[in-house]
């Protein structure tokens, strides 16, 4: 690091994390520091209250690695181009480690701080929800390259699933996407459906009773299964649901047929009023996701 | 909830804007037995390279045979020596930490006491050192020499209590060096919790103590009353250093550091956070089946079939009053089966106090491994160190003449541990024995109100049925001894609401 003044707050840090944390992970904090809070330095650099912008980020990256909070390698993004499976863990890694790095520089001085906070805020919040709603909404902000947009962003992804969801009329027109567990857990064999969320299915694991996936629904075939995660509880939905008939590899829905290539049984299924049916099969890893446009 | 009720919720988290930039207030830690198991990876690694894990859980895989095998278990492991300490301080107990000098017995409780709040220098100063000379005064503290003369009555004397008493953990170094007197000194503050002297008294509040003593080989200066032993309520024995830690051990040189240089902050346990955890561990679940089993072993230990004819004298006290051993009475005269059944090996039996310990314990360790009840396997883990200086094995016995026994002699911890793993076998194949006792026992806790006097006669006749059964088709072992016992207690309890009924009388 050129600037004097980063490199001794960086080593301050890095001397004090074994003392404040029983977890700290020296080869993370330097991993961040060759990237992350070095990119945070090259912007930040001789701008109004640099070293205290870069000195409290660097202390809320302390923070992260010893808490527990952030486990993964930093990558910059040309980098992640070329790791076909790269997911974000958290909205707080995502934050630290190309948010605030990239994109702090450009707001105005006194809007600094306060956006460091409220993307702390945010990020550790999502912490303790459940670990599927924290990539989802990790998932949503990558690419957001104004930082002052973050909170809301949060809002609409957080809306987009836990919000009350439009009923459908089962109108069609129907498409359907069909994903393979196994891009996720390699022996995961589909088993019992239930709704975790307005527009969240959850899918448990036939053999081992800790192993679930979970689905969040989104328009135009995007739904985006991640986990495995533990499902904490079940929702119950309220509205009209279709009549739904399942037949050898296609499913009526509401007096429409929709063809459902490979699925010749069903060992599950769960219809959401929005407009989605999810279904497994007794003899696939695929998940059928149905999706009627109104 | 309102999604961005959610979002406005999260906003209001520990990170403020302020004038030095962000500032980031204190994390909550709700879940304590995190931190624990936290503790006890940063000194596993960090502090003590404890490489020996001696306690092991899930199903073990035996590779190799006979005298040549190792246990291995795809299941959690921890070294007792790190895990044991750590329990102590959030059950507020007492512990013995035994081994050779230089093993790191004072570095552990000193550690724990760290964790506990108390910076190195304090600790290092608050560790009473046992030696042949420690006066009560020394140990507990004294009045001033100018208030000894001035005051006219006893009561108006300022004791000046020494600093350690209130402490949240309590070290004394090498006890075994402590005159008797002094002893009996720290028996009442161990015991009763509090110190007396010139009709004042100081309370030492709830306190995690560590006692640490050289092995056998190192020697003690002077006996350990036998009361002061029997406070103590778990052993853990140092682990020799193992080589491949070496280098850490060349790099503390190479640094100038110590083991007990810092501790991370974030393991640190505020005295609320101490007493959060004990009502925790307390509120634990102890599940009847786990109590079963561990009745069913330790209520077989106290049986002595020798020792009287009459059911309730059966047992090891009633030899030890009569200055006998149970080497003396187990012989071939006794026609017990010596390989099968688990009285023979032991000269004595577990007092309540030692039951209380072990089931404390046994919470702890379950809270620590984040359960919300004790398993057996909590038990058998805990057993050896509860009982390694209560329960005495009788060497006399033909138990231990067998070859492949012999090493139980010298290999406390597994032979307490072999002790377990029969009682369970045993227990599984006396429950169709035991199973008429059982709903007898069940029929009673149901209640005795508006029983008539005819089904009491019933009732009565049935106990007396299944005894005389008992009798005749079970050998009078430990586990036939107990159901008897209990068979009679049922039997008074009957005969006594039949004499109130046909008298008109109450109960």
């Amino acid at each position: 690091m050129k600037n004097a003044a980063f490199a001794r707050a960086v080593d301050a840090v890095a001397a004090d994390g074994p003392a404040r944390f029983a977890s700290w992970d020296d080869q993370l904090f330097q991993a961040y520091a060759r990237g992350p809070i070095s990119w945070l330095a090259e912007r930040l650099k001789n701008t109004p209250g640099d070293r205290m912008f870069f000195e409290s980020y660097v202390r809320l990256v302390q923070e992260a690695i010893g808490a527990g909070y952030a486990t993964q390698y930093p990558y910059e993004r040309r980098m992640r181009e070329y790791l076909p499976h790269f997911e974000w863990a958290s909205v707080l890694e995502l934050g630290l480690t190309d948010l605030i790095p990239l994109e702090l520089s450009a707001l105005a001085e006194e809007r600094r701080a306060a956006l460091l906070a409220d993307i702390w805020n945010l990020g550790e919040g999502l912490r303790h929800q459940p670990r599927w709603l924290d990539r989802y909404v990790a998932a949503r902000l990558d690419g957001l390259d104004r930082l002052d947009e973050c909170p809301d962003r949060v809002a609409d992804a957080i809306n987009e699933v836990l919000g009350p969801a439009e009923p459908s009329s089962w109108a069609g027109p129907f498409s359907v996407s069909v994903v393979s567990t196994r891009s996720l857990v390699d022996d995961f064999l589909p088993g019992d459906l239930h709704l975790l969320a307005p527009a969240v299915a959850c899918v448990h694991d036939r053999r081992r009773e800790d192993i679930r996936l979970q689905i969040v629904f989104r328009r135009g075939g995007a739904s985006m299964l991640s986990g495995p995660y533990l499902c904490i509880s079940e929702y119950d939905e309220w509205g009209e649901l279709p009549d739904v008939t399942f037949a050898h590899n296609r499913v009526r829905i509401a007096e429409r047929h929709v063809d459902l290539p490979f699925l010749s049984h069903v060992q599950s299924s769960v219809v959401a009023v929005s407009g989605y049916l999810i279904a497994t099969a007794v003899d696939s890893q695929r998940l059928w996701i149905v999706e009627s446009a109104k | 909830m309102d999604p961005k009720d959610f979002v406005n919720s999260w906003l209001q988290g520990r990170a403020r804007p302020s004038a030095a930039g962000v500032e980031l207030a204190p994390r909550a830690e709700p879940d304590l037995a995190a931190k624990l198991r936290r503790a006890y990876q940063w000194i596993s690694e960090s502090a003590i390279y404890a490489a020996y894990a001696d306690m092991e859980f899930g199903p073990a895989v035996t590779v190799g045979d006979g005298e040549q095998r190792v246990e291995i278990t795809r299941g959690e492991s921890y070294a007792s020596f790190v895990l044991l300490p750590l329990l102590n301080l959030v059950a507020s107990r007492r512990m013995v930490i035994v081994g050779a000098p230089g093993r790191g017995k004072t570095t552990v409780a000193t550690l724990m006491a760290m964790l506990a709040g108390e910076p190195l220098e304090a600790v290092r100063r608050s560790i009473q050192h046992g030696h042949p000379q420690l006066t009560i005064a020394d140990l507990l503290g004294s009045p001033l020499p100018s208030e000894l003369i001035r005051a006219e009555r006893a009561d108006q004397i300022n004791v000046h209590w020494r600093r350690w008493i209130t402490l949240r953990v309590k070290i004394v170094d090498e006890y075994n060096r402590i005159p008797t007197k002094t002893q009996s000194a720290l028996l009442s503050l161990m015991a009763e919790g509090y110190a007396e002297m010139y009709e004042q008294t100081v309370e030492s509040g709830p306190s995690a103590w560590y006692l640490t003593a050289n092995d056998e080989m190192g020697g003690g200066t002077f006996p350990v009353i036998e009361a002061l032993k029997d406070r103590i309520d778990v052993v853990a024995r140092c682990t020799p250093f193992n080589t491949r830690n070496l280098e850490a051990l060349a790099e503390r040189i190479a640094g100038a550091k110590t083991a007990t240089d810092f501790i991370p902050a974030d393991i640190i346990f505020t005295a609320e956070e101490l007493d959060r955890a004990g009502r925790e561990i307390r509120a634990v679940g102890f599940p009847a089946d786990v109590q079963d089993l561990l009745g069913f072993l330790l209520g077989q230990l106290d049986f002595c079939r020798r020792a009287s004819d009459r059911l309730e004298f059966q047992n090891k006290d009633t030899l030890h009053l009569a200055g006998r051993r149970v080497g003396h009475v187990c012989t071939e005269d006794c026609p017990l089966d010596k390989m099968e059944n688990l009285c023979t090996q032991t000269e004595n039996g577990v007092s309540a106090r030692a039951y209380q310990t072990l089931i404390h314990f046994a919470k702890a360790l379950a809270y620590f491994r984040g359960r919300s009840e004790v398993s057996a396997e909590d038990v058998r883990q805990l057993l050896p160190w509860v009982l390694h200086e209560k329960l005495h094995p009788n060497p006399q016995s033909a138990f231990f003449q067998r070859p492949e026994h012999q090493v139980l002699l010298s290999d406390r911890a597994t032979w307490v541990r072999q002790l377990f793993d029969r009682a369970a076998a045993q227990q599984a194949a006396h429950l169709p024995t035991r199973a008429p006792v059982d709903d007898l026992v069940a029929e009673i806790d149901a209640g005795l109100a508006g029983l008539t006097a005819p089904v009491a006669r019933e009732r009565l006749a049935r106990v007396q049925r299944i005894m005389e059964d008992l009798l005749r088709t079970a050998e009078l072992n430990g586990p036939v001894h107990s159901d008897l016992l209990t068979l009679k207690r049922l039997h008074g309890r009957y005969a006594m609401l039949l004499r109130a009924l046909e008298s008109g009388t109450s109960l």
